[in-house]
């Protein structure tokens, strides 16, 4: 029986190592890039390094010309603010509903969570036109304050989808002694809600702060002087010029760090809910 | 170990932010900086905006520098908004008819300027042209008039040359074809010895797939190509077919490099490295290539190849890239002055130094020959051809051109299907030339 | 009277989220409804078009061959990016060191398509790129992959599952590593195989976990847009296009807003169908 378990281990392991090479396999390829300097791309082949003395260098060369061709610092203080507005408020947003569909009394929940999901089925795109004449009309257009709503309000759905789904595997009786002690429902909300759905909010800050950080369809339409960083990356790959591609590889990966990052962070907080308990 | 890297993350991104902040506020400071530097010495006391919208992002901060040396200059400051090609055309198309109309943006000239103009969009730029005639060749302004009025200055008067690699011209001591049988075999040669023979892809984008059908095209009967752009000629005419026929040839032969390369990525270090001998596109490819590390004359040339037949002798083809005003921008008034601004001698050289562009008469022939030999050589060629006719682009409706650059695609990886497909751009044709009130 | 003030103060906490939704989506949902009767080219004024426009989504070649791609994209989701994932996620569940692998996996994620694009086409292009010159070390030699019409959708599912595996692969996961030993045990004693005790124990106690991932799945899989645009604009020709780029094509390139809008509110109809089921279930009976 033991030496059933080693064997089955070490197939898993295997199966589960060739996947992380496969998987892994762009990013590595793109980290070689940025060691070479555009030169030394063009003539090496792209499995050759270049002399170990030069890596340091090309890094550092590629990555502030990719940084300063793109002008990127203001897109990414831009990116940071509404990637963070999104994550924070459309969880906020969403564990106030998600609490009420599942553990106040809401006549029809299936049909407020509903009303409230579809906005999610339909192809963003078209979305566009329609909220640029829209925040034009509200005057919000080229505001930050626009986008953020737009931005926080797409979020929502998805938010509501996880903090109900969460929401359904804390027992009801926890809520009902808050009650019986005196507890009103904002205060039941957050002080046993809020703190229980860590993991809810973990889950829902990292995807939208991702979806947002990654935007560029919505940041290049609805403001000019507020964009997003994955609108600054177009700087550098265009069909009229570009930069090398050394530099515009440095780019890409700079505007990945911080959602990285994120990740990174966060992933911890995965820690428990999302099953039922058994019996119920 | 983790939170080790953790904290390095945490950091690196710290300083990111503390480097974007101080670089952001930097940011503005240079442009101004720069363009201060090459003004004259009055200083305007009031600087009024005008919006300027293009869907170049790589040349954003060319157009910055534009508009604070003209806020420098006359104190109009055009601030430019880029906008990626995918969204660009819908959002200048969403504001035109309203009072956000943006006053200088840059659009595409022929038929794609006339359904504007049929919508009663455009600005009439006569007043400015009055002004500034002198500054252009002979024919710029007609070329930009629909219907006796004149719509816009331009950004860039571009014509379709073939750029080739010295390196291969030198490895296999070639010479320029001066007969279409010459240039078949040389491709042919080429292709013995591992030579891409041209460079014509869909690597990034769709529509450079018409490029080579419309150079065979007019080839063979340059009169026949104005017809058919004008829908007084067929598709399925033998002329079109003709051409077809050489193409699917050249396909099927293999003289084509793979059809995934990109032009700004790859086709220049295959020029450079002498792995791809031809590669056509509008003349303002020089400025590509030379930003990806090519010299002019040491690196590529351009040469304009042989016709297919007498008929096609003499001709070239020619795109203008134009800028335009909205009929309803509030900011019109300032923005013809900008207008007459950009025709004049400081814009000029911007345009040249930044982009090597020429459109003016301000810059000289020395100028050019000193700056960029080959665009010098280039100037010199067309003298030869002047038969100038409009890019496929713009010259004729835009539905057909739009399913026929589908088709075309199609024809990179069905070559054998030619005539399906040409047979499927008539219809096309057949469908939309009687809403331009064409008798098909 | 009580009850009804109690019940008006329970809405309260929905009112924050129909708030926002109402503004960013159901006015552009209404609105795109609308155009879809209507012919409009944005530079003249709207015409009325009855329901010709839909009747073409449903008649058209070129649509009906994006159908087909979009119906690829939605099995390779499930079967890649739902299945796979949950099959990789149980294998993790049974190994210690597992952070480097969830991490390898979740990095993709993370990206934007704008970047996945930048990075596949710089890996899978024939010149001077990561896989043909990996290849060409062993002596292999291949055709180019993103421009060739027979593979190419299916390379960009690849791509995408690459994206999407890890989001899903880290929630199975999460759910996995929370179930209670209990049950699972107390069936193994009573005789039941590790298969069966997958199957009747484990995945029903997912179902909050995996009613989300596949509703996720389904949704973003029929409205796929960025990566075969990114990479190719669904060609070449309209090769691999997918219903959401015919829509983009139709609205954007060829400014027949009407015909855009009756595509997405198909797409809509069909995600509705294909997912309402997932996203309203949660289990047995609900919470009072």
């Amino acid at each position: 029986m033991k030496r059933y378990m080693h064997f089955d281990k070490a197939l898993i392991y295997s199966f589960l190592i060739i996947l992380s090479l496969i998987w892994i396999f762009p990013l590595v390829s793109m980290i070689i890039v940025i060691f070479k300097s555009p030169d030394e791309f063009n003539s090496l082949h792209y499995w050759v390094l270049p002399p170990i003395k030069n890596i340091l260098k090309n890094i550092g060369s590629n990555i502030a010309y990719a940084w300063v061709k793109a002008k990127i610092g203001m897109n990414f203080i831009n990116s940071l603010i509404f990637a963070f507005s999104a994550g924070v408020g459309s969880a906020f947003i969403a564990s106030m509903g998600g609490y009420a569909l599942v553990h106040l009394k809401i006549k029809r929940p299936q049909s407020w969570f509903f009303g409230i999901f579809i906005g999610n089925l339909f192809p963003f795109q078209m979305f566009l036109i329609p909220l640029y004449l829209f925040l034009n009309k509200l005057g919000l257009y080229d505001t930050r304050t626009g986008l953020i709503i737009v931005y926080v309000g797409i979020c929502v759905p998805f938010a509501l989808f996880v903090y109900r789904n969460y929401a359904y595997t804390l027992p009801g009786e926890i809520f009902d002694a808050a009650k019986v002690d005196g507890a009103g429902k904002w205060k039941s909300f957050l002080k046993i809600f809020l703190p229980m759905s860590k993991p809810a909010f973990a889950v829902v800050f990292i995807f939208q702060f991702i979806w947002t950080w990654n935007d560029l369809l919505f940041g290049l339409i609805l403001t000019e002087r507020y964009r997003p960083i994955m609108t600054a990356l177009s700087k550098l790959q265009g069909a009229r010029g570009g930069v090398p591609v050394t530099i515009l590889i440095a780019g890409a990966l700079i505007a990945s760090i911080p959602t990285i990052i994120v990740l990174l962070s966060l992933q911890k907080f995965f820690v428990r809910g999302f099953t039922l308990t058994a019996g119920k | 170990m983790k939170k080790t890297i953790l904290l390095v993350m945490v950091i690196t991104l710290a300083i990111m932010m503390v480097f974007g902040l101080a670089y952001a506020g930097g940011e503005k400071k240079g442009a101004e900086k720069e363009a201060a530097e090459k003004a004259p010495e009055k200083a305007p006391t009031e600087i009024r905006e005008i919006k300027l919208y293009h869907d170049n992002p790589e040349w954003q901060s060319f157009w910055e520098e534009m508009g604070e040396a003209s806020a420098q200059d006359i104190g109009v400051r055009a601030v430019p908004t880029a906008f990626e090609t995918q969204v660009y055309k819908s959002r200048i198309k969403v504001d035109l008819p309203t009072s956000r109309a943006p006053s200088v943006f840059k659009w595409w000239f022929g038929y794609r300027a006339f359904e504007l103009m049929k919508a009663g969009l455009l600005a009439d730029l006569s007043d400015v042209w009055a002004k500034v005639e002198k500054n252009y060749p002979p024919g710029i302004k007609e070329a930009l008039t629909i219907d006796g009025v004149p719509y816009a200055l331009p950004f860039n008067v571009g014509y379709w040359v073939w750029f080739y690699s010295k390196a291969v011209y030198k490895k296999y001591n070639l010479s320029l074809p001066k007969t279409w049988d010459e240039f078949m075999k040389q491709l042919e040669f080429l292709k013995s010895k591992g030579v891409y023979g041209i460079g014509n892809t869909i690597g990034k984008s769709r529509w450079t797939s018409f490029i080579v059908p419309m150079e065979l095209i007019y080839r063979v009967d340059a009169d026949f190509y104005v017809r058919l752009m004008n829908g007084k000629a067929h598709y399925t005419d033998p002329e079109a077919v003709k051409a077809m026929e050489i193409w699917k040839e050249m396909l099927e032969k293999g003289y084509f490099a793979p059809m995934d390369a990109t032009y700004v990525e790859d086709l220049p270090r295959m020029l450079k490295e002498g792995t791809l001998a031809y590669a056509p596109f509008g003349d303002w490819y020089g400025g590509i290539l030379q930003q990806q590390g090519l010299f002019p004359e040491q690196d590529y040339g351009v040469f304009i190849p042989p016709p297919i037949t007498p008929r096609g002798k003499d001709s070239i083809i020619l795109e203008i890239s134009p800028l335009c005003a909205g009929k309803n921008s509030p900011d019109l008034e300032a923005a013809k002055e900008w207008y007459v601004w950009y025709a004049g001698k400081h814009s000029a050289q911007i345009l040249w130094e930044k982009l090597r562009f020429v459109n003016t008469v301000h810059i000289t022939a020395d100028e050019i020959k000193k700056g960029d030999p080959t665009l010098a050589h280039e100037m010199d060629l067309i003298k030869n051809y002047p038969n100038k006719m409009i890019r496929f682009w713009e010259a004729t409706p835009v539905e057909i051109v739009e399913y026929a650059v589908d088709a075309f695609n199609t024809m990179l990886v069905h070559p054998n299907q030619y005539m399906v497909l040409l047979k499927g751009i008539e219809e096309k044709a057949k469908e939309v030339w009687p809403k331009y009130g064409v008798n098909y | 009277m009580e009850r009804r003030g109690k019940l008006r103060t329970d809405t309260l906490f929905l009112i924050p989220a129909m708030v926002f939704v109402l503004m960013s989506e159901l006015v552009p949902i209404v609105y795109t409804t609308y155009l879809g009767f209507m012919d409009w080219d944005i530079i003249n004024p709207p015409k009325w078009a009855g329901i010709s426009n839909y009747v073409k989504v449903f008649s058209t070649p070129e649509l009906i061959n994006a159908l087909k791609n979009t119906i690829y994209w939605v099995l390779g989701t499930l079967i890649f990016a739902v299945a796979f994932p949950l099959f990789i996620a149980a294998l993790l569940n049974r190994v210690k060191r597992r952070t480097i692998f969830k991490l390898i996996f979740f990095i993709p994620s993370t990206l934007s398509p704008t970047v996945a694009a930048i990075f596949w086409r710089r890996t899978l292009a024939s010149q001077k790129g990561a896989l043909v010159s990996l290849l060409d070390l062993f002596g292999v030699q291949i055709q180019p992959i993103l421009t060739n019409p027979q593979i190419n959708t299916f390379v960009m599912i690849g791509v995408w599952v690459w994206q999407f595996f890890g989001i899903n692969l880290i929630l199975f996961l999460v759910g996995l590593e929370t179930i209670p030993q209990e049950p699972v045990e107390a069936a193994m004693i009573d005789g039941a195989n590790p298969r069966q005790a997958f199957f009747r124990i484990i995945l029903p106690l997912l179902k909050p976990i995996s009613m989300l991932v596949i509703a996720n799945a389904l949704i973003n899989s029929i409205r796929m847009f960025d990566i075969p645009w990114v990479m190719i604009q669904g060609g070449p020709g309209r090769a691999s296009e997918t219903l959401a780029i015919s829509l983009y094509r139709e609205s954007f390139l060829l400014f027949k807003m009407g015909l855009g809008s009756a595509i997405a509110v198909v797409i809509s109809i069909m995600t509705l169908l294909a997912s309402y089921r997932y996203i309203l279930t949660l289990g047995k009976g609900r919470r009072a």
